[in-house]
């Protein structure tokens, strides 16, 4: 999975905030992310770099999501957004509230299509509406903050594991463990039903 | 107040932007063009855009289809801000060097573009394309890159071919070559925004100037050894040049340039296709063409004259021309 998030370059603080908590969430994800806004930081998988350079493709034409903090007129705003139409990609186009983006000028909203998600943000808010623009995604895993404390007394050896699992990696044996939790969840057919039916409860 | 940037789109094929055939999927006539921007509206996010028919594209585009566009563009030139070229891959690499020197003076962006796919029409009609430029082209993707490229800050005749930007005049000789990073003839590349090198001749405010002439009335012909050239040049009607080709390099040369300098051949202005510049000195008549491509140095050779108009400035006008890869 292969996300671009477009900030046009600025030097106001609240958006440099902004672009800083949409970053923030996009690394809780497991996509390749590529954006602007941190010295054009530029990210993809080995698979879609070669196939680029072979095939002379633009990169944006790999990329599979779009993030556009568009509450600014920029060029480059119209041309992301305008490729992500074309594409028919998900997209999230973000402005600040109480701005009107130059865009609307030229396309109103009920002229763009349904893939194409535009929200007037408060910064307060902002994490959740890019997890909730995430959580639409068809492939997309975000990897929720854990937040529940849980003490879990152990044996010598299973500490003996963890250390020989975990030593010289970058894993720490807390996120080898939730890994190993993680993965169970998905194998059990049981849990995986209940969350279907709660889902349509 | 803010201004909206307005371009032109001209079509002569090279529009097909699905495989299945709908309203609006491919322009052949002036009754597809708005069908074809509504199918594209995204393209209005970027500029107001009006669309002009040259040409069906079901039959090879050519000078007359290029005279047109010029004609076209020199006719609206104050109208908009840039102009894209949907041009049919076939003849695609030829029209933007046929366009830049017929549009030396021009300071604003015309970007010449085209789609790999075909419609149903033109698989019809047998049109073909350059493998190598099916292979890099886009469909709907790259008319976006070509309307961005025609609002930038670019003065000059451009090929947008994936994702490199091309000057006009060098896309000919660089296709199917591995690009260095920073390579002349390149204006840019597209990413995820349309990044230009510098290269670029800017956007200036100046009057166009039109050059559309071309004498066509010009004898092609390959030197073989022990075929007399003189053979192969009319007496009645005249023609207005001789081009000529001569594979086997300066082996072949003291031979040739005997036949050039026979009384019929001596006053007719020639130019002499060569791999490179030969070391023995040729007739005054004479100049050396070089490039990758032939039909490319005919042309060339035919828009000098059409400049010159049977006077002598045909030899100062071929050498204005400079391949875009050599500037």
């Amino acid at each position: 999975m292969h996300i671009y998030f477009y900030g046009p370059p600025t030097g106001k603080r609240d958006a440099q905030r902004a672009y800083r908590l949409i970053m923030d969430q996009l690394r809780q994800t497991d996509a390749y992310v590529s954006t602007n806004t941190e010295d054009e930081a530029i990210q993809v998988s080995a698979e879609v770099a070669a196939d680029s350079r072979e095939s002379s493709v633009p990169l944006l034409e790999r990329m599979d999501s779009f993030i556009i903090e568009g509450s600014t007129s920029d060029p480059n705003v119209g041309f992301l957004l305008a490729h992500a139409i074309a594409q028919k990609k998900p997209t999230l186009y973000l402005y600040q509230r109480g701005t009107v983006p130059l865009i609307f000028a030229h396309l109103s909203r009920r002229e763009l299509p349904a893939h194409i998600r535009v929200v007037a943000y408060q910064e307060s808010a902002l994490h959740r509406e890019v997890v909730s623009f995430l959580s639409t995604i068809e492939g997309m895993k975000i990897r929720p903050v854990p937040r529940i404390k849980f003490t879990l007394r152990i044996t010598e050896a299973i500490e003996e594991y963890l250390h020989f699992k975990t030593h010289n990696t970058k894993l720490s044996k807390a996120d080898f463990l939730r890994q190993r939790i993680e993965e169970a969840m998905e194998r059990d057919d049981e849990w995986q039903d209940y969350q279907r039916r709660r889902r349509r409860e | 107040m803010f201004r909206r940037t307005r371009l032109a789109f001209l079509f002569a094929g090279g529009s097909t932007t699905e495989s299945v055939p709908r309203p609006g999927s491919s322009v052949h006539g002036p009754r597809d063009v708005e069908p074809w921007l509504r199918r594209l509206a995204e393209l209005d996010i970027i500029a107001d855009i009006d669309g002009a028919c040259i040409a069906s594209g079901l039959a090879p585009v050519g000078l007359p289809e290029w005279q047109a566009m010029t004609a076209w563009i020199d006719r609206h030139y104050d109208a908009y801000d840039g102009f894209v070229i949907v041009h049919q891959l076939a003849t695609l690499p030829l029209a933007a060097s046929v366009l830049t020197w017929m549009l030396t003076d021009i300071g604003k962006p015309v970007v010449v573009t085209g789609s790999s796919l075909l419609s149903r029409r033109e698989k019809r009609a047998g049109v073909q394309a350059d493998p190598w430029l099916v292979q890099h082209s886009s469909d709907r993707a790259g008319f976006i890159n070509a309307a961005q490229v025609a609002v930038s800050d670019v003065g000059e005749v451009a090929a947008v071919v994936g994702n490199t930007i091309y000057r006009g005049s060098a896309l000919i000789d660089l296709i199917g070559q591995p690009l260095e990073p920073i390579q002349r003839g390149v204006l840019g590349r597209v990413d995820f925004g349309i990044r230009l090198a510098g290269q670029q001749l800017r956007r200036r405010r100046r009057a166009l100037r039109v050059r559309p002439i071309f004498e066509t009335n010009v004898i092609t012909a390959e030197y073989i050894p022990g075929v007399d050239l003189t053979s192969m040049v009319p007496i009645e009607p005249g023609p207005r040049g001789l081009f000529v080709s001569a594979p086997g390099g300066d082996m072949n040369l003291p031979t040739l340039i005997g036949q050039l300098n026979q009384p019929r051949i001596k006053s007719l202005p020639t130019a002499l296709y060569l791999t490179r510049r030969p070391s023995i000195a040729l007739p005054a008549h004479v100049v050396v063409v070089t490039g990758r491509d032939r039909s490319v140095a005919v042309l060339k050779f035919m828009w000098a004259l059409g400049q010159a108009r049977g006077g002598r400035g045909w030899k100062t006008a071929l050498r204005s021309i400079a391949t875009g890869a050599e500037t």
